[in-house]
């Protein structure tokens, strides 16, 4: 090496076994003087870098918290209009159409005897329909006259869970 | 030194005692919120995860109870320990025999949901059967009866969901008897010492009391 072009320093041993560490300069363009610290624009990126990182991150957590907060409401939409269905179901024929329009506000739903349900329900609000209606069996063809009763659980946005069942008009 | 003809000497001084203080500190307070940022992810993770577990488990107990419930006749008693439900009337003559008879426990100390139910050997004739399956009559608590089958080697127990730390009905008659309809507070275990309380409506299409 004795002799060559230099570039850098740590390479530069020429005229010594052992290296002055001491006296060496770091960058490799054989700057003269002390170690340069970062520029601003060099702590900027870095800075900005780091910013997007923990953005990201951040951001990534918030949407899995949103997500498994709604598909826990819509579990909790799905126990509530199940619920209701399965009361409903108790009633007879002609006591169904009562239920036409009836609605618990969200935060105070109640069972049908006036159960409160708990807090964890408090996002959540439910409406009854009951509308006449037909359907005609595929094989005989036969109209068969009833009513759809659709039970709706829903938050402030959409709902949430709605499910409707076909109760036939009781033969006379 | 010299190198390639060209002397550079840098003096490279260390850090003061000062500065190491700063970056030392700066590490320090940097390194703890991190911790402290990390730590709350994970728990809420955690607990997310525990939430989602336990509306799982809320969601299998609804479906059996209502699987039982859509065609059951009666449930004759109901409280903390569960629901006696009377499931049909196999016999038609309107009362309640033990075969006929389903009971949705809840065990207190295992912290799970059990459906026991009355089955005798298979090596009985029809004769020994129909004398053993006698009637749960009204005077009778029909969970002590299923314990007294129990004993007798009679009862086929099998879980139905398990971490679930509290059990509670509410009839909407004056007896469970004569309820159509029940209310059933379920708590569901989350984390450890903590549970979410699940309201689960079931009503009886098809009641009617037992004779």
């Amino acid at each position: 090496m004795a002799g060559a072009a230099c570039v850098g320093v740590a390479w530069c041993y020429a005229d010594s076994d052992v290296p002055d560490m001491g006296t060496v300069s770091i960058h490799p363009g054989g700057a003269r003087g002390l170690a340069r610290g970062f520029t601003l624009a060099e702590a900027l990126i870095a800075s900005a870098v780091l910013a997007v990182i923990v953005v990201a991150v951040a951001a990534s957590v918030s949407t899995a918290q949103k997500v498994a907060w709604e598909s826990r409401k819509r579990m909790l939409a799905t126990f509530a209009a199940d619920g209701m269905l399965s009361e409903l179901m108790t009633l007879g024929y002609y006591d169904l159409r009562d239920r036409d329009g009836q609605t618990d506000a969200i935060g105070s739903m109640e069972t049908m005897d006036g159960v409160v349900y708990p807090k964890a329900f408090w996002a959540l609000g439910r409406s009854v329909s009951v509308t006449d209606t037909s359907v005609t069996e595929p094989g005989s063809g036969t109209v068969v006259d009833g009513v759809d009763v659709r039970v709706a659980v829903y938050d402030e946005h959409k709902d949430l869970s709605v499910l409707t069942v076909f109760v036939a008009e009781p033969a006379e | 030194m010299s190198c390639g003809g060209r002397t550079t000497r840098v003096q490279r001084r260390g850090m003061t005692t000062v500065e190491l203080l700063i970056a030392v500190t700066i590490t320090v307070v940097i390194g703890l919120s991190m911790t402290t940022v990390l730590t709350s992810v994970a728990r809420g993770l955690s607990s997310t995860n525990g939430e989602r577990s336990a509306m799982q488990r809320a969601n299998v107990l609804s479906h059996r109870m209502l699987s039982y419930t859509e065609t059951a006749l009666a449930v004759i008693a109901a409280d903390e320990r569960g629901l006696a439900i009377w499931l049909h009337d196999e016999s038609g003559e309107g009362k309640v025999n033990l075969l006929e008879l389903r009971a949705l426990c809840f065990d207190d100390d295992e912290q799970m949901m059990v459906m026991r139910r009355v089955e005798f050997p298979e090596a009985w004739t029809d004769e020994e059967q129909a004398a053993a399956n006698t009637v749960v009559t009204s005077v009778e608590d029909p969970f002590t009866v299923m314990d007294q089958q129990e004993a007798l080697g009679y009862v086929t127990t099998v879980p139905i969901v398990d971490g679930v730390s509290g059990f509670a009905v509410e009839s909407s008659g004056a007896s469970a008897v004569e309820s159509p309809r029940f209310a059933v507070h379920v708590d569901v275990v989350i984390e450890m010492d903590h549970s979410e309380e699940v309201l689960l409506a079931v009503g009886l299409p098809m009641h009617m009391e037992p004779q």
